[in-house]
């Protein structure tokens, strides 16, 4: 699956580079100073890269834990971000991440432990004694490349240790050995992203199927793991109604509603700096060309056109789950 | 005077050789003919897809004259560009061809990481590029003078997923092949491997230069009525979602009625487009 893998210099010798190159015997090794020689050049194409990325190997020195946009949280009082990896696996048609970075190649910033030192200084700094939210899953997919990374593995058990802080994984991945063979942790929150179907089938390239999500989610669920539930990006189309139903439906249908901790929703969106090289690399795709227009810096759909689906999903789940289990954490909503 | 081609949906590659003999082969291969010998000497095939230069030996010279074709052929950003040439090694045999998978710069210890999305029939390697020529072969690395300045100034002009290097070994620690009869053999015996890159790259070219086809209609409108340049880049933009999601819809015709200015079409077209349904089967 990965044939090329770019090492920095200074984490040629870091036992979790190792670790990773074992599980790949056959890729060509390409030794570089910087990640950023081969992952920040200008003029690089992400759409054709995306065909074979290749993986970068790095050490990241500052800015492991960011706070998240104002109003972005699941219930904790502080809530931050951090990005052990860029880009992944699967192939969003909407991903922002497209518009955001040049390079589709994977990085994979292989300190964990300064992560989870910036992640106890944080803890540290915290004001309250309330619960501190830290969110994966922001710039890659928390769980897809597990069985290379060993990101789960690896912060599991560090939470674990640290009940104050609350992680949320967030994921479109079926990949939960990590989790099915620890015992839950009250505040890992595994949050699961879905679109139906329909449109899954369509623009999410490569994900597993939406049947296979809600398998996964039962099997966590059933072994006592918190859940989360991402529609998002909720997409328009023409049997939106009937289609999100049947997803909502399918999902309660498997997964007790007592095992979701929360549940957020928001229409798909964009800044307009990302969307304009989206559109770009994908001129031809009709997920990007419509129905939206530009608003204020963003990419939208028409405001009642948002207002609608998020009403009707949001009256969906509410059948389900209490109006507290709602929270907003969807990227720029 | 520059050649204006339009090889938008064929792709066009661009070859550069510093020798006289690494060209030789190619051009005959190809099916070249000289265009031209002023300051480089360039040759092209029939449609102008496939065009080669002479730079000379150096990065210097190589750099210049990846600019001078650049300015030749209409610089979309999606011409593809291949350095072929040779190049030693400390121990591998002669004749063995390289991709490069990263280039360094010996003199400022710069580097270039061609991504790797080819099936390159051969291996790859780091190349490096030094001032003068010498016997002092790197550890795993190919020693040769050009393809630093060829890979960082191609890069000025097209994506990096469509700019190459591959070189022939024509000496390593126990044996040389320099002479100008050699090195157009070794370059022959590889023809095949180097036809096969640039079928490659020529798709990479072709398909980049369909994603920035301008809308069929775009000149019509621009014709029937007056935009101002804000205007005309949005006109563009919406033209290419129109043909996307209504494409058996006439967009001239829907604008046409209601429309007395620049300002008009760009508002009735957005709307039109923002009201646009979507079923899920057509995604
Ligand atoms: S799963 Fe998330 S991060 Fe991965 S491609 Fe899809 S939207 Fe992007």
């Amino acid at each position: 699956m990965i044939e090329a893998i770019y090492i920095e210099e200074a984490v040629r010798q870091h036992r979790r580079t190792a670790e990773i190159l074992t599980r790949f015997p056959k890729a060509r090794l390409i030794p570089c100073e910087r990640y950023g020689e081969v992952f920040n050049p200008r003029s690089q194409d992400f759409k054709i890269q995306k065909r074979r990325p290749a993986l970068i190997l790095a050490e990241k020195f500052d800015n492991f834990v960011l706070p998240t946009p104002d109003g972005f949280g699941i219930g904790g009082t502080e809530n931050y971000y951090f990005s052990h990896m860029l880009n992944c696996l699967y192939d969003c048609r909407y991903c922002f991440l497209q518009g955001m970075f040049r390079s589709a190649h994977y990085l994979l910033f292989v300190n964990y432990e300064s992560f989870m030192d910036a992640i106890d200084s944080t803890l540290d700094k915290s004001t309250t004694d309330k619960t501190v939210t830290f969110f994966s899953g922001y710039d890659c997919d928390s769980l897809a490349l597990e069985t290379v990374t060993g990101f789960a593995e690896a912060f599991l058990p560090f939470f674990r240790e640290r009940p104050r802080a609350l992680h949320e994984l967030r994921t479109k991945s079926v990949n939960i050995q990590a989790l099915l063979k620890t015992e839950p942790l009250d505040n890992c929150v595994t949050a699961f992203s879905f679109t139906p179907a329909e449109i899954s089938e369509k623009v999410e390239h490569g994900v597993p199927p939406v049947k296979r999500r809600i398998e996964a989610m039962k099997q966590l669920a059933e072994r006592g793991w918190p859940l989360g539930l991402r529609l998002d990006p909720l997409i328009y189309h023409g049997r939106f109604e009937s289609n999100y139903r049947r997803l909502v439906n399918d999902l309660f249908a498997a997964v007790p509603a007592e095992a979701f901790h929360s549940v957020s929703l928001g229409a798909m969106r964009f800044p307009k700096a990302m969307f304009d090289p989206m559109v770009k690399l994908y001129p031809d795709e009709l997920l990007l060309a419509g129905p939206l227009h530009p608003s204020n810096g963003m990419v939208t759909y028409r405001r009642e056109v948002e207002e609608e689906m998020t009403q009707f999903c949001r009256s969906l789940l509410g059948d389900y789950l209490p109006a507290e289990k709602f929270f907003h954490c969807a990227p720029w909503s | 005077m520059a050649f204006r081609t339009d090889h938008h949906l064929t792709g066009s590659v661009n070859i550069v050789t510093a020798l006289p003999a690494e060209a030789r082969p190619l051009v005959g291969h190809f099916e070249l003919r000289s265009s031209r010998t002023d300051p480089f000497s360039v040759y092209t095939n029939g449609d102008s897809s496939v065009r080669l230069i002479v730079s000379g030996v150096g990065k210097s010279a190589a750099g210049r004259a990846v600019k001078h074709l650049a300015g030749l052929f209409d610089s979309t950003g999606s011409n593809a560009w291949l350095n072929v040439g040779i190049a030693g090694h400390e121990s591998l045999p002669l004749g063995t061809m390289v991709a490069a998978h990263k280039i360094s710069d010996e003199k400022t210890g710069r580097s270039w990481f061609p991504p790797m999305v080819l099936d390159f029939p051969c291996e790859t390697a780091t190349l490096l590029t030094v001032e003068e020529e010498t016997d002092d072969y790197p550890d795993n690395a190919l020693v040769e003078m050009e393809a630093v300045g060829f890979y960082a100034t191609a890069s000025d002009f097209s994506t990096h997923e469509l700019i190459h290097c591959l070189k022939v070994v024509s000496d390593n620690r126990r044996e040389k092949k320099l002479d100008g009869k050699s090195v157009s053999e070794l370059i022959t015996a590889q023809l095949a491997a180097v036809e096969s890159v640039v079928q490659s790259i020529l798709q990479l070219s072709a398909e980049l230069g369909k994603r920035r086809v301008v809308p069929r209609q775009l000149k019509d409108f621009l014709e029937q009525w007056k935009f101002t340049v804000t205007q005309s880049h949005q006109l563009e933009k919406l033209l290419r979602r129109w043909e996307v999601i209504f494409p058996k819809a006439d967009p001239f015709e829907a604008a046409s009625p209601e429309s007395r200015n620049g300002r008009d079409v760009v508002q009735l077209l957005s709307r039109q487009l923002a009201e646009a349904s979507v079923e899920a089967e057509q995604l």
